[in-house]
């Protein structure tokens, strides 16, 4: 009961937000809302494989970017936004298969060390193959433009209106999380985490239950690059570093591996304080943050492992069945 | 014939574990599997499991080859075991472990999960009451929602029996069941073993506690240096000089 008070509340207090921003002139929170929001389809995503299945995926960000480029590419040549959604959605899974099918024979660190050479290698090929993706420059090139979403009379081209947008698939990713954590398919992720032979001996296919997760993870980063690229009509490789992988994975253990809460307060902390911050201290600050963050984590690891909000498993009711 | 062994061998480099091993158990039995240390017992066990294939020789159960095959699609056709070194979902609770030995026997894929289909809500009421049937069974069902880790001990092996027959077994292997629990915890371990059997489920139980394993076993299985050095009714082994060597060493009379 109490929580649904809050979820109340709190979903009172998202659909006024932006509309408290803009009387308040503070356009640039609103843009900022926006751009957690990204941020957080991407955590929810990696919270699957990372803090469900337990694979340290390092290099997350470079579906993002397929997420990205395919949404411009296809949205220049003039298609509907959603028609472009689906479409990316679905070869961003295939190339999550592609890379999935040899990468997940390998385990721990190994995989680690695989999904970061992808993540680089995807960069790297972004930036040099000028004929389709224009190299550094980024898309659209000179003279083409990336239409803007529309639903019937509406047009998504404002902050404001890519809130409602990203918020709406924020709390799909949401639900998504919370009705798979609590499902058959859910605890088999877990248990795949938690000890893997165990898990296959106790009937569970290890390596399609892996792989349909790790596929399944692609749809939140493909949804983050759809969505980025029609709202900032821009896209660079600059903006799939390894260091965005690195932030990524930050979000997760420090808002606690599979909390579903702790990562949403933790993408928040992570995106949103540096800019307050910023504007507060000046840019000089940001070259700074790298630092505090390195910080944070160290000490995190070191007094609390499990997060800012540990995950909770769920507490069911216990009474002995009736025909004992 | 539920199982059927026929001259497996195993080794690992030029470790011989397990030497030309033929082995049948019938429906219903229990069987002893005992042996000093790295006479191959567990090893045996992992063969039947999955989780190694034998070099040679073959495994049927229940008129299934089995040997070769993966551990996922072993455990569907209704083998089941523990382990020697507890190995549990530990940041799971204990229900929610037992909860996953269902996965096997049921069907809810994702879309059922995030569409909260009436078929999905109706699997998962019958995982819960399973569990829960499950955890009563093997006397846990108060600690139902601690975390596995945070079960002492003895309750952790009696929760991996529960998950262990949450996927129907017809035959659950138990490595050590007793180990480190004290003479009172291991006799109410037999009884809860005694109880499976009743339900028509054979068992395989590997032992170093000799009174337990004398007491409970239908038949007992002796192994030394992955060879079966001796086989029959428990009266018969404790007579038999071989095993006698094999546990005591030698005499030099």
């Amino acid at each position: 009961m109490k929580n649904r008070i809050f979820i109340f509340l709190g979903g009172i207090l998202l659909i006024f937000f932006p509309i408290i921003c803009q009387s308040l002139g503070a356009y640039y929170v609103l843009h900022i809302a926006g751009l957690i929001g990204i941020y957080l389809l991407l955590v929810l995503g990696l919270n699957l494989i990372l803090g469900f299945v337990g694979l340290l995926d390092l290099g997350f960000i470079a579906f993002y970017a397929f997420g990205a480029y395919i949404a411009a590419l296809f949205s220049i040549l003039g298609w509907n936004f959603w028609l472009v959604l689906p479409l990316t959605v679905g070869l961003t899974i295939f190339l999550r298969l592609l890379l999935g099918l040899p990468a997940l024979r390998l385990r721990g660190d190994y995989l680690a060390i695989v999904t970061l050479g992808f993540g680089e290698i995807t960069r790297l090929v972004l930036n040099n193959w000028d004929s389709l993706t224009n190299g550094p420059k980024g898309l659209p090139r000179v003279g083409e433009a990336i239409a803007s979403p529309k639903l019937f009379f509406l047009t998504f081209q404002s902050d404001i209106s890519f809130y409602y947008l990203i918020l709406f698939f924020v709390i799909l990713g949401i639900i998504t999380g919370y009705r798979l954590d609590n499902s058959r398919i859910g605890r088999a992720w877990v248990a795949i985490r938690e000890d893997e032979t165990a898990a296959e001996v106790t009937g569970i296919n290890v390596s399609k239950v892996k792989l349909f997760a790790f596929s399944f993870s692609a749809i939140f980063a493909a949804l983050a690059g759809v969505l980025y690229t029609h709202w900032i009509r821009f896209v660079s490789p600059e903006s799939f570093t390894f260091w965005e992988s690195v932030f990524l994975v930050l979000m997760v253990v420090l808002g606690g591996m599979g909390s579903i809460p702790g990562i949403i307060f933790a993408t928040i902390l992570v995106v949103g304080v540096p800019e307050i911050l910023r504007s507060i201290l000046g840019a000089r600050f940001v070259n700074y943050r790298m630092l505090i963050f390195g910080f944070v984590l160290v000490l995190m690891v070191i007094f609390r492992p499990q997060g800012i909000i540990p995950s909770k498993r769920r507490e069911l009711e216990l009474r002995p069945s009736e025909q004992g | 014939m539920l199982l059927k062994v026929e001259e497996v061998s195993k080794h690992f480099g030029g470790l011989l574990a397990l030497d030309n091993l033929s082995l049948t158990v019938t429906q219903g039995e229990i069987v002893g599997l005992i042996g000093p240390n790295g006479a191959g017992k567990t090893t045996f066990f992992n063969l039947l499991t999955g989780i190694y294939a034998p070099d040679k020789g073959k495994i049927f159960f229940s008129d299934h080859r089995i040997d070769g095959l993966p551990a996922h699609r072993i455990s569907v056709l209704g083998i089941s075991r523990t382990f020697q070194n507890i190995r549990l979902f530990a940041q799971m609770t204990a229900l929610e472990n037992v909860m996953v030995g269902r996965h096997c026997r049921t069907r809810a894929e994702v879309r059922e999960a995030l569409m909260r289909t009436p078929e999905f809500i109706r699997e998962e009421d019958e995982i819960q009451e399973k569990a829960k049937e499950l955890l009563d069974f093997v006397g846990l069902l108060p600690q139902g929602n601690e975390l596995a880790k945070n079960l002492p001990y003895g309750d952790q092996r009696r929760l991996e029996i529960a998950r262990a027959l949450a996927t129907e077994p017809k035959l659950l292997l138990l490595d050590e069941p007793t180990a480190g629990m004290n003479p009172a915890e291991a006799e109410k371990l037999m009884s809860l073993i005694q109880k499976i059997r009743l339900q028509g489920i054979t068992v395989i139980l590997i032992e170093h506690q000799m009174d337990v394993v004398m007491n409970i076993s239908d038949r007992i299985v002796v192994l030394n240096y992955g060879e079966k050095i001796a086989e029959g009714e428990p009266a018969e082994i404790q007579k038999n000089p071989l095993v006698i060597d094999a546990y005591l060493g030698t005499g030099t009379s």
